[in-house]
């Protein structure tokens, strides 16, 4: 069932990248059918992939996002520049690092239970140190005002005007929204720094 | 500018007009703990990024499984329906042309029809009704569950089929059963194990059944078999352990009593086989 369920191959309205540029194009543009296309292009290789590590199923579908969210990252950031390759193949090459992480870091941690490989893959979430995950968790020590500030800007790219006419915060001016989510965003940077460099 | 600290997202945004901008970084240059501030705000802005784009990306793949389910599950669910209405009318029609009437009750085969197609003919629609019901269970279990419970689930290692094996007797039918099961034939497995009057005492296949039912996904009858055999001598760890897996597998996890207990039961004896496991998958639950 899983590969019907991610094949989009065969849709009707699917859109097929047949060369490598537009779909790295595609990708910058955070393009759905970019995303669907990759994904599906990929999620066979991570599947067995994290197969071949012992991960659980939930911890594959994880790591598959986690890949796909990091090329676009990086593409966006130019830190991934289009080469003639195909984006499909940087991100394969991603999840093998990620696993690879994975599993020296459960080596190092659970030598006891070297000869269980169930316990070896259950000890440790491929996911746990994901900074998407950590970052999340810090949000939600915030107060439901910062939050919701935070993330009418940063997740859902809402423009402070659009927030003021909408009146989808108390704020009734701009300077003031502004205002506050700065002192949100400066506390949510200090714990993350402290998170994040120990 | 008063309070250069309540601009820096801005200064990051690039919302500052050219005067403002150019006094903000002239103290940026002067000041080193602004320059921290900055440089751990772009990092947060940075990975505020990457949360959208991650809540994208899952948001996309996730709506695209869901809408794909529709074009699948009808035809199976069709094809299901309509294979188990044919077997039924087939079975009816033969009961009624060839079963004298008062066998027609009985679930046990005589020692006459004691084969193997007759048991399978006896037992063909019980069987595909279990396993409709039960499929539709499983459909209804949160994926997660049933990932988590294969996970953890301890199946027949070939050291226990081996023991299970008599090469010098003729085959009985639990040893044929085993074969099934080696066979990945689980079905037919069952089938040969279904009589409750015959194996009720007989632990072996009690056990294998119990484990082809759970690679059937059948979850409450496996869970069911588990738990006869979790006072057993031969079986009681597997046992036990796979009844909990079972019991994750059909949604009840720690706020289950039974499944509770027997974890706690599982984590403080020390000696359990799987206390290893029971402990991560504490963690884990």
């Amino acid at each position: 069932m899983k590969f019907f369920n991610y094949s989009f191959a065969n849709k009707d309205n699917e859109v097929t990248y047949t060369d490598h540029q537009s779909l790295f194009n595609g990708l910058k543009n955070e393009d759905s059918a970019a995303i669907k296309y990759l994904f599906s292009k990929v999620s066979g290789s991570i599947y067995h992939l994290g197969k071949k590590y012992l991960l659980p199923d939930e911890d594959i579908e994880e790591l598959k996002y986690d890949c796909i969210t990091l090329i676009i990252q990086k593409i966006r950031g130019d830190k991934y520049i289009y080469q003639g390759y195909d984006p499909a193949t940087y991100v394969i090459e991603i999840a093998k690092n990620k696993v690879r992480m994975y599993s020296e870091k459960n080596k190092r941690n659970t030598v006891k239970l070297l000869d269980d490989s169930m316990d070896i893959a259950e000890d440790t979430d491929i996911t746990d140190s994901s900074p998407t995950d950590i970052l999340n968790r810090l949000l939600n020590t915030l107060t439901d005002n910062c939050k919701k500030l935070i993330f009418l800007k940063y997740l859902e790219e809402r423009r402070d005007k659009e927030v003021i006419e909408l009146k989808l915060t108390q704020y009734t001016t701009v300077d003031a929204l502004k205002n506050q989510r700065a002192q949100c965003m400066k506390k949510l940077s200090e714990m993350a720094s402290l998170k994040f460099t120990g | 500018m008063e309070n250069y600290f309540l601009h820096i997202e801005s200064y990051l945004l690039g919302e500052l007009n050219e005067t403002d901008l150019e006094e903000f970084e002239i103290e940026l240059q002067k000041n080193g703990e602004l320059a921290l501030a900055v440089d751990q705000m772009k990092q947060t802005q940075e990975r505020l990024s990457a949360l959208r784009v991650r809540n994208k990306v899952k948001s996309i793949v996730k709506n695209q499984v869901v809408d794909s389910k529709p074009g699948l599950k009808v035809p199976t669910l069709i094809i299901i329906i309509t294979l188990i209405g044919i077997v039924s009318t087939i079975w009816i029609m033969k009961r009624k042309q060839n079963i004298p009437a008062n066998l027609e009750i009985q679930n046990v085969p005589s020692a006459k029809t004691d084969s193997i197609a007759d048991t399978i003919h006896a037992e063909l629609p019980i069987i595909i009704d279990t396993i409709a019901q039960d499929d539709h269970d499983v459909a209804m279990n949160d994926k997660n569950d049933k990932a988590l419970s294969a996970s953890y689930y301890v199946g027949l290692n070939e050291s226990q089929l081996r023991d299970f094996e008599n090469p010098t007797a003729q085959k009985t039918m639990v040893q044929q059963a085993i074969d099934l099961f080696v066979q990945k034939k689980y079905i037919q497995a069952i089938m040969l194990l279904k009589d409750e009057n015959k194996y009720v005492t007989d632990e072996t296949a009690i056990f294998i059944r119990a484990h082809c039912y759970y690679k059937l996904g059948q979850y409450t009858s496996a869970a069911l078999d588990f738990k006869r055999l979790s006072n057993s001598f031969q079986y009681k760890n597997e046992a036990r352990w796979n009844l909990l897996v079972c019991n994750i597998a059909q949604g009840k996890k720690l706020d289950d009593s039974s499944s509770a207990s027997l974890l706690n039961s599982m984590i403080q004896d020390k000696d359990y086989p799987f206390h290893d496991r029971a402990v991560a998958l504490r963690r884990k639950l």
